[in-house]
């Protein structure tokens, strides 16, 4: 959640940053526009997404991907690993940090 | 030193092992439980180690029901799906077959002791709770402790974490130490394998040598 709330103030210093726009509100929705990911994390900072820490089952397919952590952890745990997911309105899951990286990386962009 | 031998379970199945006798006079016997790697080189280097210090030691495959004769020195995440696929189908009701096949062979070298790392640390503790004719256990790293808590060992039992461990939570190993006051549960200054000098990168010397005397001290002890 630090990398999300950092990610979400990192969008106010760039309207800081800039002269095109002089209302904050707008610059950030015009962001979120262009980055589903980004309006994702300005979402879960006001609360209307949440992340959950939840067991999350690998498929075998999916093993040859897995941080050694990782895979020994799910050797003993029903072949799940602890994942950090984004709740969405209609109770589907996001894989948290993939959408973060994005956020991240269209902010460093932009 | 070892030899490569095959033993029969109470249900008929034949597995492959791995089996050290040592030279003189016999201190006793270890079961040597492997990684989810196989009978594989490191596995087989620890049943000779127990051999030369006076031991007869047996390592059975632990996945011959699953994959006969798998085994691997490849610790890469090449073998990460194979092996998922074989803990998949990894049976605990029949493994405890393979166990005694195991317990019974090394009984030829007098009271047992069990042994194990990772895979073979959890079994170890397991084992260690039907009690199955052993009279010491000790684990290396057993994973998914809270998976096992709740089996109390009926022999003495004793354990070694890796403080550094992120697949074992310390904060596991101290349920599992608080569980069971009467079992002697280490932690150690290393990660997950700090005992298998086979994998360079998770191999802590000191505190695998730290471990390994406490084990030899253990089954000196109970085997005695």
């Amino acid at each position: 959640m630090l990398a999300v709330m950092l990610a979400d103030a990192y969008a106010d210093r760039l309207f800081g940053a800039q002269d095109t726009s002089d209302d904050i509100l707008e610059f950030r929705a015009g962001l979120a526009v262009r980055s589903e990911a980004l309006a994702r994390v300005f979402a879960l900072v006001r609360g209307e997404l949440t992340l959950v820490t939840e067991a999350v089952e690998v498929p075998i397919s999916d093993y040859g991907t897995l941080r050694v952590e990782d895979f020994m952890v799910s050797l003993y745990n029903n072949h799940s690993v602890q994942r950090v997911r984004i709740v969405l309105p209609d109770g589907a899951r996001l894989l948290a940090h993939p959408v973060v990286a994005e956020a991240i990386g269209f902010l460093r962009a932009a | 030193m070892g030899e490569r031998i095959k033993l029969t379970a109470s249900d008929g199945f034949s597995l492959n092992a791995y089996r050290a006798v040592p030279e003189g006079k016999m201190r006793g016997g270890v079961v040597v439980i492997q990684e989810v790697w196989g009978l594989n080189n490191f596995v087989r280097g620890v049943v000779d180690r127990f051999a030369h210090h006076g031991y007869l030691a047996v390592a059975p495959a632990m996945f011959d029901r699953v994959e006969f004769g798998y085994e691997s020195d490849n610790y890469g995440q090449e073998q990460f799906a194979i092996i998922g696929e074989l803990m998949k189908k990894f049976s605990h009701d029949s493994a405890p077959l393979d166990i005694d096949a195991a317990i019974k062979a090394a009984a030829e070298g007098g009271k047992v002791g069990i042994t194990g790392y990772c895979f073979g640390g959890r079994t170890t503790w397991v084992t260690a709770s039907r009690g199955a004719g052993l009279s010491a256990a000790s684990g290396y790293y057993g994973g998914g402790v809270l998976g096992y808590i709740d089996l109390e060992p009926k022999v003495p039992t004793e354990m070694h974490f890796g403080d550094k461990d992120t697949g074992i939570p310390l904060e596991q190993v101290q349920q599992l130490k608080a569980r069971y006051p009467k079992a002697d549960i280490y932690t150690y200054d290393g990660p997950h394998g700090f005992c298998n000098a086979d994998r360079p990168d998770h191999f802590n010397e000191a505190s695998c040598k730290k471990a390994s005397v406490r084990t030899l001290e253990f089954f000196h002890k109970h085997l005695a």
